[in-house]
């Protein structure tokens, strides 16, 4: 047992499992590490394209989503451990409830995060932005995450601090609405172990996806974070929190409201307007509460200002603080449907999310890391001095990064829509508006190299620190004077409710479900959106393997399917996209990011030769295109066999397949990819292609658009 | 600095409460934020009612591109009749042709060779048409609309009609160039 009473004197004593989080410590700098150089790998990849080095776990498709994965889930994840594990203990005066489960929390993390590192650069993904691992790990994750809110819930209950500090309501926030939002997005039915499929089609998968996708940024970079500035922030300044009646605005509202913001991800689209409208008003009234925290947080330094300019923690926190409130400006800026016409699907988001990612979660992170490694080894920072270089690189590195970001995304987005007096675009090719952006691809790379840099100062200074700590890493022991408060009113409101920990736990729930339910459950009822009359065909069991291979390369990470309703969109790709379109489609793809054009009408607008030369070096076609080339393609097989499950899977999720289609499913494919590979052979393609992957993809990329409802 | 401090003395912390040594002071939120938030939610209001009000998105994006349309056809319309004589003088016309096959070795060569000699597409160099009777205005034709059947793209919106003019000069031009690999005649011959 970790707390002996003294029954005599009512005093407690209580140790606090510090190695934990010295654990998750180094875990959190190691996956740091790994997640910005992969970052690198793929900036440089778009400045170069060489870089891909035609290898396919190494292209762009499959790099991204580590990249995103590995920051979200092993650099943002160990972290949120480190900063929920090490201030919930000291605020709520109690050890961790387990220290089995800790431990089995740390090494079941860590070994899915090495899961994801093997199957992602494989090419296995359910290829949904931020969910791309597949279900067996989808279902480990969701395990340690449950292991995660037991241990985090039973030390709430086994409390010796009567109230919860805001830095713990925004915990239960955080481990309760991920909890839900992870299960919800991953919903899928396997056909192997390998692969499976999500249950929502179309704009269902659209609204859950980003439901889950804006709410990852809510409720895992932005809520636990929040958490740490309220514990860190005071503790390194050595001030009151600023205002207490702002905590307890600012956390109700931000919770309630931001929830409801997904959709702002999908403005203009087939997305039915009143749900875009919500995620427009929503996102809107979203900047006061967050402001609200940035607010707290710098005020809380009023009287302390002096420290800005000594204490590199201090200068870590301030600037995160000043980020998290540009980023959180931005934010709603985007989200009104004028602005975020121009800024969709360009760089301007990519330097949006990064604008937070460094900034907000790097630089809150890297504080508190100087602040609690001393701490926890026992000893003093080792340099200062470095810990300012590490500052002021880190800051240029995130000006770079941002700046050409967002330069790149306006002067993007102002040339896919420039239409001349005549009606024509004035730049039809898009290849013309790549080139143009390609130099800022190199100042983003080179803002990506500045980040790490600075982190590497950090890691140097983190090791030498631990170099000179003591062998002897005892666990902080502290005396307390059981659960007595100084409080001896009856309380009221908000404070009562601090004390009560279930109650305050289901209320937060209730907050953040109201959102939930009234825009997610609606769409689960897809008929209520598609118009009958709108006769979609379903693909064949070829187009379906090459959508499979669309998914495995990540074709999404850089190619949408969805032409939005503006005028611009509709001269360049053709008629605005329809929900019926997609309606059997799942995964949707409708992408979040075009460095390529939007394929949503593909089909039939280019020779199938012109695909195969294009998928074997996209140059052949394409003199100045960065994208990367598929080789593999062109020698890998079609798995024919497994065709028959996956229509059997889709027929069983309501898509008019007959059972006929199901038995005959590979002879179809079959057939159909004779017939390509036999055009192909005709126009000069040497050797036969009808079993080779490439077949697949040309099925599927000629299908688009070519299945009605228009 | 002395006037923070000055402020300071006002702030007042919360008795009774202190987590870890953390102390919260009894501030009300600040005025100018609460603007900012009442502001956010009777625009929200507002547009609400505006959008719930009137389901226009359609209609404004569908006039737009009535709009576009109208003014591209007449830029069509406005277009002046080039008649054949003045087209078969372009192939007199060295810098016209220059610029005709600099378009072309960038745009179409991809599909139909780089000499003309057929890819994708057929050969332009032998006497066998399938689309239109081999004249200039003719080649023009097929490059402007396109053949989507054959996966041939329609460039008018992609490369203006002088250019257009050019190409299709350049590639009559190359009537009766030998080049090795030629692709089979396709198509119907026409004596020129």
């Amino acid at each position: 047992m970790s707390a002996s009473n003294d029954s005599n004197s009512g005093i407690v004593q209580v140790k606090y499992n510090d190695e934990i989080v010295r654990m998750f410590i180094l875990a959190t700098i190691f996956w740091a590490t790994v997640a910005f150089s992969v970052g690198i790998i793929i900036a440089a990849q778009m400045v170069i394209w060489q870089l891909n080095l035609n290898t396919s776990w190494l292209t762009f498709g499959r790099l991204r989503p580590l990249h995103t994965n590995f920051n979200l889930f092993a650099f943002a994840g160990n972290a949120i451990f480190v900063g929920i594990y090490h201030s919930t203990q000291r605020l709520l005066k109690t050890r961790l409830f387990s220290d089995s489960l800790s431990k089995l929390h740390f090494w079941g993390w860590q070994s899915i995060i090495v899961l994801a590192a093997i199957t992602l650069p494989l090419g296995l993904s359910q290829g949904k932005e931020y969910a791309e691992l597949e279900w067996p790990i989808d279902i480990a994750l969701v395990l340690i995450w449950v292991v995660f809110a037991i241990n985090f819930f039973g030390t709430l209950l086994k409390r010796n601090e009567k109230h919860m500090y805001v830095s713990i309501w925004f915990y239960i926030a955080t481990i309760v609405t991920v909890g839900l939002l992870y299960i919800v997005n991953a919903i899928s039915l396997p056909i192997s172990f390998f692969k499976s499929y999500i249950v929502f089609a179309g704009i269902q998968d659209a609204l859950v996806q980003w439901w889950y996708g804006h709410n990852a940024v809510a409720f895992f970079l932005t809520t636990p974070f929040l958490g740490f500035m309220y514990y860190y922030m005071p503790k390194a300044a050595n001030r009151p929190i600023y205002s207490y009646r702002l905590s307890v605005m600012h956390f109700w509202s931000l919770i309630f409201l931001y929830i409801w913001a997904g959709p702002h991800h999908l403005l203009n689209t087939a997305l039915p307007e009143w749900l875009q409208t919500l995620g427009i008003v929503f996102s809107v009234m979203l900047w006061a509460p967050s402001w609200g925290g940035a607010v707290n947080g710098i005020l809380t330094l009023r009287g302390a200002w002096n420290l800005l300019r000594t204490d590199p923690i201090i200068k870590f926190l301030v600037a995160a603080i000043t980020f998290y409130a540009m980023v959180t400006f931005e934010g709603p800026l985007l989200s009104v449907k004028a602005v975020n016409s121009l800024g969709h699907y360009t760089d301007w988001i990519v330097g949006h999310v990064h604008l937070g990612t460094l900034g907000w979660n790097g630089f809150l992170t890297f504080g508190i890391l100087y602040f609690i490694v001393p701490k926890l080894w026992k000893t003093e920072l080792y340099s200062k001095k470095l810990a300012n270089i590490h500052f002021w690189i880190g800051i240029l590195g995130i000006l770079f990064y941002y700046l050409s970001m967002l330069a790149s995304g306006i002067t993007q987005g102002l040339m896919w829509r420039a239409v001349d007096a005549n009606g024509n675009l004035v730049y039809p090719d898009f290849i013309e508006t790549v080139i143009r952006i390609v130099p800022l691809f190199f100042f983003r790379a080179i803002g990506g190299v500045l980040f790490l840099t600075g982190f590497v100062f950090l890691i140097y200074n983190v090791y030498k620190t631990i170099k000179q700590a003591p062998k002897d890493l005892a666990d902080e022991t502290v005396q307390i004077k059981g659960t007595s408060s100084a409080i001896n009113h009856p309380e009221r409101g908000h404070r009562r409710l601090e004390g009560m920990a279930v109650a305050f736990t289901i209320l937060a729930l209730i907050a953040i479900l109201a959102g939930s339910i009234i825009e997610v459950i609606p769409t689960l009822s897809i008929n209520k959106y598609v118009k009958t009359e709108k006769k979609i065909k379903p693909f064949t069991p070829l187009e379906l393997a090459g959508r499979d291979i669309y998914i495995k390369e990540g074709c999404y990470t850089c190619h949408s399917q969805m032409i939005r309703s503006i005028h611009s969109e509709e001269l360049r790709y053709g008629a605005a996209s329809t929900i019926e379109e997609s309606m059997y489609d799942r995964p949707f793809q409708w992408g979040s990011k075009r460095t390529g054009p939007d394929l949503a009408r593909l089909g039939k607008k280019y020779p199938d030769l012109w695909h195969y030369m294009h998928m074997e070096n996209p140059r052949a076609v394409t003199k100045e295109s960065i994208m990367p080339a598929y080789p593999w393609l062109i020698s890998s097989k079609i798995d024919f066999n497994r065709l028959e499950k996956t229509i059997a899977l889709f027929k069983k999720l309501g898509v008019p397949y007959s059972d006929k289609d199901i038995s005959d499913a590979s002879i179809s494919a079959k057939t159909q990819a004779l017939g390509i590979a036999a055009r192909l052979k005709d126009q000069g393609v040497k050797g036969d292609v009808s079993d080779k992957k490439i077949t697949a993809l040309i099925a599927y990329l000629q299908a688009l658009g070519q299945k009605g409802a228009q | 600095m002395s006037e923070d401090k000055a402020r300071l003395n006002d702030d007042n912390i919360i008795e009774g409460y202190e987590y870890d040594g953390i102390t919260e002071l009894d501030n009300p939120c600040p005025d100018w934020l609460m603007y900012i938030f009442y502001f956010t939610v009777f625009l929200s209001v507002f547009f609400l009612g505006y959008h719930f009000g009137s389901n226009s998105k359609n209609e404004i994006l569908e006039s737009y591109m009535k709009k576009l349309q109208n003014a591209q056809t007449q830029v069509v319309e406005q277009l002046p009749e080039v008649s054949e004589s003045e087209l078969v003088a372009l192939l007199q016309k060295p810098a016209q042709l220059t610029s005709g096959e600099e378009i072309f070795v960038d745009k179409c060569a991809l599909c139909h060779g780089e000499f003309g000699e057929g890819l994708i597409g057929p050969n332009l160099i032998d006497n066998y048409w399938m689309h239109g009777k081999g004249k200039i205005s003719d080649i023009a034709t097929t490059i402007r609309s396109g053949i989507q059947d054959k996966g041939m793209a329609a460039w008018k919106d992609r490369i203006p009609e002088e250019n257009i003019l050019q190409i299709a000069a350049y590639i009559k031009s190359l009537k009766g160039a030998q080049t090795e690999n030629a692709k089979e005649p396709e198509g119907e011959f026409i004596e020129d």
